[in-house]
């Protein structure tokens, strides 16, 4: 059982949260505070990268619908980078893979579009 | 509020309608709403989930929710149960999952409904040292054999 590490990164356009380690009741306050610092500039694409996370249970998943909330309010984009398939799974139970935006890999976002010369 | 908290909060729901067919067993309907979908025990030992994933509950105003029918035999066994379980963790941090569930449940060939229950929970128990770390349910059915 691991603590949660929070790491903020501007990329290709994109501000990234970049989460690691147990994303539940204990980094939940981390998270909100973090992700309320993120979205308090109203970034057009605001990623949460979930590749590294150990373990999500409901709590996290609270917290991700609350930013894809608010960034839907705000008109911006919320894209989450899939777990690891026992954490993408909590997902998948809740149907909320078609609900949200998910990628396998944070360059589908954040590479910038170029013709296919 | 200096946080301007989203509070999103929801719930997840498997809803079961259940019709009794004396001699038959017991012809079923599921719906689950972000919950983990129920699993069946065959007489033959054999388990498998029942149901379709739909949406949680309370979030979006347009859930996807799919009802599916079919049927209990006599002595066939259905098993609802919570997150609690699937999200307990081991020694190593590894969840319990629903392979653990459906491996224990193989286990349960024979038994009556709660005897299940209590070998799910104690299997549970056994993996996570101390208490447990969420809330856990279980409910059993089981088709009179």
């Amino acid at each position: 059982v691991n603590g949660l590490e929070i790491t903020h990164a501007e990329v290709g356009g994109a501000t990234v949260l970049r989460l690691a380690g147990d994303f539940d009741i204990a980094g939940e306050s981390e998270v909100r505070v973090a992700l309320d610092r993120a979205q308090s500039t109203r970034p057009e694409i605001l990623v949460i990268d979930l590749a590294k996370v150990d373990f999500m249970d409901s709590t996290g998943l609270r917290v991700i619908l609350g930013a894809d909330a608010r960034a839907r309010r705000d008109g911006n984009r919320l894209v989450l980078v899939r777990g690891p398939e026992h954490v993408h799974r909590v997902f998948l139970v809740a149907l909320l893979d078609r609900r949200l935006e998910i990628v396998d890999d944070l360059r589908e976002v954040t590479a910038p579009k170029e013709d296919s010369r | 509020l200096l946080h301007q908290e989203e509070d999103q909060r929801f719930c997840t729901v498997c809803y079961l309608r259940i019709r009794a067919k004396p001699g038959e067993g017991l012809a079923l309907t599921t719906s689950c709403g972000g919950h983990p979908l129920p699993l069946v025990l065959r007489g033959d030992g054999t388990v498998s989930s029942v149901g379709e994933p739909g949406t949680l509950l309370g979030v979006f105003p347009d859930p996807v929710l799919r009802d599916q029918d079919y049927g209990l035999a006599p002595g066939d066994s259905l098993l609802m149960y919570t997150d609690g379980i699937t999200d307990e963790r081991g020694a190593d941090g590894t969840e319990f999952g629903e392979d653990r569930v459906r491996q224990a449940l193989t286990s349960c060939s024979g038994l009556d409904a709660d005897a299940i229950a209590d070998r799910i929970v104690a299997s549970v128990q056994g993996y996570h040292s101390g208490p447990p770390r969420d809330d856990i349910a279980v409910l059993v059915i089981r088709a009179k054999p």
